[in-house]
């Protein structure tokens, strides 16, 4: 073993391998780790496969649970508060503003009122449809609080979420969704508006196709 | 003790406070003083954050005896009680007195450090070297100290007899380090006694939308909440809480925007911080005159004592005397909308009134629908809509501008301390048969990496004088 | 690239680091063994030679080891940058991040240490210690490995990236100063040719404090500008940052303990153990604690 070379360490062997000097030296001692990444590679390649690592991104953040905007919107047949049915699809050629709420929601209640003033003053004459869709509460209990409050939108109600629940999984209350007269989603909310707000985004549904 | 007693008495002509001041000076300067100060302060603070745990909860499960003790643990306030901050000043008085205690110590080394050495420091320190050259001893020291120089070293040199002496140093003023160290530890202590006694801080300043609440504290400050907003993402984690507020200063706007979680509003040194939000009403009271005495929207910022789940706000009005009750409907989903033995729908309050100061009841309570008005207490109250309220802190604190320099100071201190670390070098240069002897040794016991510096400087040496013979027995033979 | 592809390849790169965590731990071993039979065929320089250039006998499975750490590093790395730009912020949403984040500082710094001081035996201790963390994060159920996205408590990219970097740092060199402790206390009782010296094992422990010490301190100042900034108060006494406090003062005291009282050897090596016991249970204090750092919950 030879002394004093200064600095030596493992990565700089003391006494290599005869005959390694040279390019073509280097190149064989780069083989030794390349096959080993090669060899850690290829393991770790067939543990992911094992494990399911191509579901990975797909949950989470990256979750796409609501139509994704400039997807159309998906289709569903609902009945109102007042016994009759709508069917998304026969609005196609109105913009339509869908609002998922409950009766049992604070910020939804606190809202209901800018919603009303939006929709009275500025969307029902520029010719939007708004349904406000209330989930997990009986029809009762959206029909009498928006009459308490007075609403003058149609009420739809689908209280075990058998009619919308698998097209528009909801997780946030309230959740509003934007679709113009082609029937593309334009814009999804995903907190409270107040008017002026709901006023100002809802100009891109208003504005497309304006007129036949 | 002993010793000290007896000290007392072998100078018992000294002044009484002479030597209280000397043994107290003495006691602070104790290292196992500071080591039981340290033991005591880590148990307190081991005691304070277990309480925050789920350990005491669990205790009397398998101890019943326990239960007593954990009570009394609960109730043990540790960081706002008088014997921690107690043991924090007594141990930043030990600090300082420690710190001072080490400075002619460390000034006399670094300015006069000895440069006279012995024989006899070579043999025992390691590793020590033989250096031999046919040169006198004069030229041989001249060319040592150019090298060591040049090495950085600052060198001293004594001459003795035949002998020449070499004391070289590098890196001296790094010992220094340690004093902004220990002046911020002085400071940290001294920016939160700063912060406690002019600062202020009002954890739970609520206000509902449309509402205009005073900071009080001796600011002219008055904010107005216009809208409270909370986001998500898909999933239906927040994404955002957020607070659109407009600042007064008397009657002067004085900022206009938004706060959220992570950027403050500040203005004047006094910051507000979004901390939480809930729901409000807004409600109209009028007298049965028909005079408007209260128009505003409330934040429901307590729980009805009834039942913790619905949300419960007071509105005092003195004019009237009387102090109203509000009630919400449960938030608990499952068990909406009761509250109590009321039966309360949701978009509906409760409200009662109560006699200003005695607390009787004025009359039964009613159910108000959003939008209706309903007569409780001779009053006529209108429960105009729901709000939203948002939660914020407010705090003014000047010993921040104290608390980060004493950051940046430890930072500093700690830098200069490890990462230039004082290194000494002895040299003894004699005559003797005819040629002249290089004695060399670090001042390294027990410290390798002051060891592998000299082995490199060394290097620079046996450049110029041939390899050096290693002198004396070392503890780590070659293997 | 798409996100969800960067965080499958980051989880790739994890577990391709786990592997080669895993496969140095044993080639580290297997080195330890040969030096331990073949130690005696090394010869003997002369002492000044040993703090001229200490180096471990290079054998081949060292030289295995050395490079499969080395590989290690590269990996991890990969599973960090390539999550941070998937997700566009630090490693700090949870304890998977934080712990990958922990597992690449940790091989990085062992590496470095491995070429500087050229000692390949600490190895035995610290990547078990490093292969610990591994086993911790596949632990985890695997829904951390999607993006969680924050709670706007944590929605400050800047300092919150700087408040876990410096904790990493710190955890990683407490650790290496762990592993070179234990090496330490088992050099004192059975010294070996082969071994590097007790001398170089309590300086290789000291200078990982002198790291770690002042990323702690780091860590605790960002940690509480950020609370500073998002809270209004920037020290709270949470569980979390008052162990990450004691586990400060505990370092500080063998940083006393060794330049003012001159504790060298056996005694500061097992202050050390001792003391990394604290690290430890600051790291995983958010379990048992609850509080300001209950976020990462899993």
């Amino acid at each position: 073993m030879t002394e004093r070379v200064p600095g030596a360490g493992p990565s700089a062997p003391t006494c290599g391998p005869a005959g390694t000097s040279g390019a073509g030296g280097r190149w064989q001692r780069a083989l030794g780790p390349l096959a080993l990444a090669l060899a850690i590679v290829a393991s770790a390649w067939l543990i992911g496969g094992r494990e399911g690592f191509e579901r990975i991104g797909t949950g989470g953040q990256n979750l796409q649970l609501l139509p994704k905007i400039g997807d159309s919107a998906p289709d569903f047949v609902a009945p109102t508060v007042n016994g009759q049915v709508v069917r998304l699809s026969d609005l196609r050629g109105q913009p339509v503003w869908l609002n998922f709420w409950g009766s049992w929601c604070p910020p939804c209640r606190s809202e209901f009122p800018e919603m009303q003033a939006a929709y009275a003053a500025e969307l029902q004459p520029k010719g939007v449809v708004l349904l406000a869709i209330s989930l997990d509460e009986p029809a009762e209990a959206a029909a009498g609080f928006a009459a308490r409050n007075k609403g003058t939108f149609t009420i739809v109600t689908d209280a075990n979420r058998s009619f919308t629940g698998s097209a528009y999984p909801i997780s946030n209350f309230p959740t509003h969704i934007l679709i113009d007269r082609e029937g593309i989603v334009r814009d999804i909310i995903l907190s409270p508006i107040d008017e002026a707000e709901i006023v100002r985004r809802a100009q891109t549904i208003i504005a497309t196709g304006d007129g036949p | 003790m002993v010793d000290a007693v007896a000290g007392g008495t072998k100078h018992r002509r000294k002044p009484l406070l002479a030597v209280v001041a000397d043994r107290t000076w003495r006691f602070f300067c104790s290292v196992r003083a500071a080591l039981y100060e340290i033991i005591f302060l880590a148990v307190l603070i081991l005691v304070g954050t277990l309480r925050g745990s789920v350990l005491p909860a669990q205790m009397p499960r398998f101890v019943p005896a326990l239960e007593p003790l954990v009570a009394r643990w609960y109730a043990f306030d540790v960081f706002h009680s008088l014997i921690f901050s107690m043991t924090l000043a007594l141990l930043t008085v030990a600090i300082t007195v420690c710190t001072i205690n080490r400075v002619p110590g460390i000034w006399q080394a670094l300015v006069h450090p000895t440069v006279a050495t012995t024989r006899q420091f070579f043999r025992s320190a390691e590793p020590a070297i033989v250096e031999r050259s046919p040169d006198a001893p004069e030229a041989v020291a001249r060319e040592l100290v150019a090298i060591l120089r040049s090495r950085r070293y600052r060198v001293l040199t004594e001459q003795r007899g035949g002998d020449i002496h070499v004391y070289a140093d590098k890196n001296r003023w790094g010992k220094l380090g340690t004093f902004p160290f220990h002046l911020a530890l002085i400071l940290l202590l001294v920016g939160g006694i700063v912060g406690a006694q002019f600062g202020f801080r009002e954890p739970v300043f609520t206000v509902a939308e449309g509402a205009t609440r005073d900071v009080g504290e001796g600011t002219h400050l008055r904010l107005k909440l216009e809208r409270f907003v909370d986001s998500y993402n898909q999933i239906g984690s927040p994404t955002e809480y957020r607070s659109d507020v407009i600042l007064y200063e008397g009657d002067q706007e004085v900022r206009r925007g938004s706060l959220t979680v992570n950027n403050p509003l500040t203005y004047k040194g006094v910051t507000f911080y979004q901390a939480s939000y809930g729901q409000a009403a807004q409600i109209e009271v009028q007298d049965a005159a028909g005079n408007v005495a209260f128009a505003a929207a409330v934040p429901f910022e307590y729980v009805s004592r009834s039942n913790g789940d619905a949300p419960a706000a007071i509105v005092d009005l003195p004019a009237q005397g009387v102090r109203l009750e509000l009630f919400f409907p449960n938030l608990k989903l499952d068990a909406k909308p009761e509250i109590g033995t009321i039966k309360l729908q949701s978009g509906e309050l409760y409200a009662q009134a109560r006699e200003a100061g005695t607390n009787t009841k004025l009359g039964e309570g009613v159910v108000i629908a959003q939008g209706d008005v309903a007569r409780v207490g001779g009053l006529d109250v209108q429960f105009v809509r729901e709000r939203r309220f948002t939660l914020l802190q407010v705090a003014y604190n000047p010993g921040i501008p104290i608390l980060f320099s004493a950051a940046i100071l430890l930072v500093i201190g700690l830098a200069i301390t490890f990462y230039f670390p004082h290194r000494r070098i002895r040299a003894l240069v004699s005559a003797g048969g005819g040629e002249t002897e290089v004695m060399l040794a670090p001042l390294a016991k027990r410290d390798w990496g002051a060891k592998r510096d000299f082995v490199r400087t060394l290097s620079a040496i046996e450049a110029r004088f041939g390899p050096a013979t290693l002198l004396g027995r070392s503890s780590h033979a070659g293997d | 690239m798409p996100a969800t592809d960067l965080l499958r390849l980051s989880y790739y790169g994890f577990t391709a680091a786990s592997v080669a965590v895993l496969a140095a731990v044993v080639f580290y071993v297997m080195d330890a063994l040969w030096l331990a039979r073949t130690s005696r065929l090394v010869t003997a320089g002369d002492a000044l030679a040993s703090w001229r250039a200490y180096a471990t006998p290079p054998t081949p499975s060292g030289r295995l080891a050395s490079t499969t750490v080395a590989l290690a590093t590269l990996f991890a790395g990969l599973a960090v940058a390539l999550r941070a730009l998937a997700t566009g912020r630090g490693p700090y949403s949870d304890m998977y991040e934080f712990s990958v984040a922990f597992v690449f500082v940790a091989l990085l710094g062992y590496f470095l240490l491995e070429r500087n001081y050229g000692i390949r035996p600490i190895g035995v201790i610290a990547l078990p210690v490093i292969l610990g963390m591994v086993a911790y994060v596949w632990s985890l159920p695997p829904s951390v490995r999607e993006d969680r996205g924050l709670i706007p408590a944590l929605s400050n990219n800047v300092i919150m990236t700087a408040h876990v970097s410096s904790a990493v740092i710190a955890y990683a060199a407490f650790a290496l100063s762990f592993a070179a402790a234990v090496l330490y206390l088992v050099v004192a009782r059975w010294p070996r040719a082969w071994l590097p010296s007790a001398e170089l094992l309590d300086e290789v422990a000291f200078r990982a404090v002198t790291i770690g010490f002042p990323a702690q301190l780091l860590l605790l100042i960002l940690g509480s500008v950020w609370a500073h900034m998002a809270w209004g108060g920037y020290w709270s006494w949470d569980p979390k940052e008052t162990a990450a406090l004691f586990t400060w003062m505990v370092y500080g005291g063998y940083l006393h303990a060794r330049t003012l009282r001159g504790w060298r050897g056996t005694r500061s090596a097992a202050y050390l153990v001792v003391a990394f016991l604290a690290v430890v249970f600051t790291y995983f204090g958010n379990y048992w604690f609850g509080g300001l750092h209950a976020y990462s919950g899993v």
